[in-house]
């Protein structure tokens, strides 16, 4: 077995990155208690929210508010209506979640009516940086039950019943063209968010250790790893 | 490794047991109780689901129980899905088998610990799914 280096230089995260983490945690302490009326999202939000709904090959399906209330578009193709929005299903968390299914004939898996793959957009209250992940929805059975996309991909299963990471998933029942059109539809929300100001935290960013910021009234201390990503992204109690 | 096939078993309890008890330990003992169980299927929300508990929460903790924490895991191969939601703050534990429509749910009041078997139907070609609960039972 072949070990990995992981030098220091490997592990400091890019300076334009730690810049906004260090604004967005100037004592060097995570803040749990958010205020989402102070944060950039709520400067930019509608104006964010109407661009990613007009972006080509991409349908707004789901989001999910800071506070927990969650809904899906309506008229979201076969998909259940989920929760209603207003409706308080899930714990807050630090920040907004979209899932725009890409919409593009290529981009179709399988059959449609259960499975639409897309992209999961999650902007950070604490600090204009987002997560862009390739995830699915599905719909089992007539409504019976459905998944309900975050930031981790829950992956879905293939022919033979076991559970595959959706980007195998794709990789294994796309075509090129529509793998293209997903990496297309990747880089122009990635482009609508930096005209926001968000920036898309790269994936080699996200498990990166913050080693100087401090996490209060953490009953059984500091967490071993506060990544990048824990810093940004995370549900509240 | 866990055996997947005992969930036949299982089915075979929920459907025919007269002791409700031994259906939930049964589950508890082979599936429950294993991280590498709980680490299989993938977490979905039901409708179906929500409006069981809701509807046994209400029935057993009266009108405007709370229902919380209405995450499922579906195992879709084997057609089962489970959960742990939480009836007005208690935990409770619920499965249920898609392919004969039937499931249980389980909670604790205080130190008696209640068991609901219940079956859902169609109503209609396309109307949503309905369910009726069977006669519960109390276990001290």
């Amino acid at each position: 077995m072949v070990k990995r280096k992981r030098g220091a230089s490997s592990q400091a995260i890019r300076p334009d990155i730690e810049k906004v983490l260090r604004q967005a945690f100037p004592k060097g302490a995570m803040a749990l208690a958010l205020d989402i009326q102070k944060s950039h999202l709520a400067d930019v939000f509608p104006r964010l929210k109407t661009r990613l709904l007009e972006l080509d090959g991409a349908a707004v399906e789901f989001e999910r508010d800071p506070l927990g209330g969650s809904g899906w578009a309506a008229g979201g193709g076969r998909l259940p209506k989920g929760p209603g929005r207003g409706e308080r299903d899930d714990h807050p968390s630090s920040y907004y979640l979209f899932f725009l299914a890409a919409t593009a004939e290529p981009c179709r898996v399988g059959d449609e009516e259960t499975l639409k793959v897309g992209f999961s957009v999650a902007l950070s209250v604490m600090a204009p940086m987002a997560l862009v992940v390739l995830n699915a929805i599905e719909d089992d059975e007539d409504g019976f039950a459905y998944s309900v996309p975050d930031i981790v991909p829950e992956g879905t299963e293939d022919e033979s019943g076991e559970l595959v990471e959706i980007d195998l998933y794709c990789r294994r029942t796309l075509p090129a063209e529509g793998l293209a059109a997903l990496e297309r539809l990747r880089e122009e929300i990635g482009a609508a968010l930096e005209q926001f100001g968000y920036l898309v935290l790269p994936e080699e960013e996200q498990d990166k250790p913050v080693p100087w910021l401090r996490v209060p009234a953490m009953p059984f201390g500091r967490p071993r790893h506060l990544t990048v990503r824990d810093a940004l992204f995370f549900w509240t109690p | 490794m866990v055996d997947l096939k005992k969930l036949d078993e299982l089915r075979d309890k929920l459907a025919t047991a007269e002791s409700f008890g031994d259906v939930m330990d049964y589950f508890l003992d082979h599936f429950g109780e294993n991280p590498e169980f709980m680490a299989l299927g993938k977490r979905v929300k039901s409708p179906l689901m929500n409006a069981v508990v809701q509807r046994v929460a209400e029935e057993l903790l009266g009108p405007g129980a709370r229902v919380t924490g209405k995450h499922f895991v579906l195992l879709k191969k084997q057609r089962f899905i489970h959960g742990a939601p939480l009836l007005d703050g208690r935990i409770s534990v619920l499965i249920f088998f898609r392919d004969i429509d039937m499931g249980m749910l389980a909670f604790s009041i205080g130190e008696e610990t209640k068991f609901v078997r219940f079956t859902s139907y169609t109503v209609k070609g396309k109307e949503p799914l309905a369910f009726s609960p069977t006669p519960s039972k109390l276990i001290h």
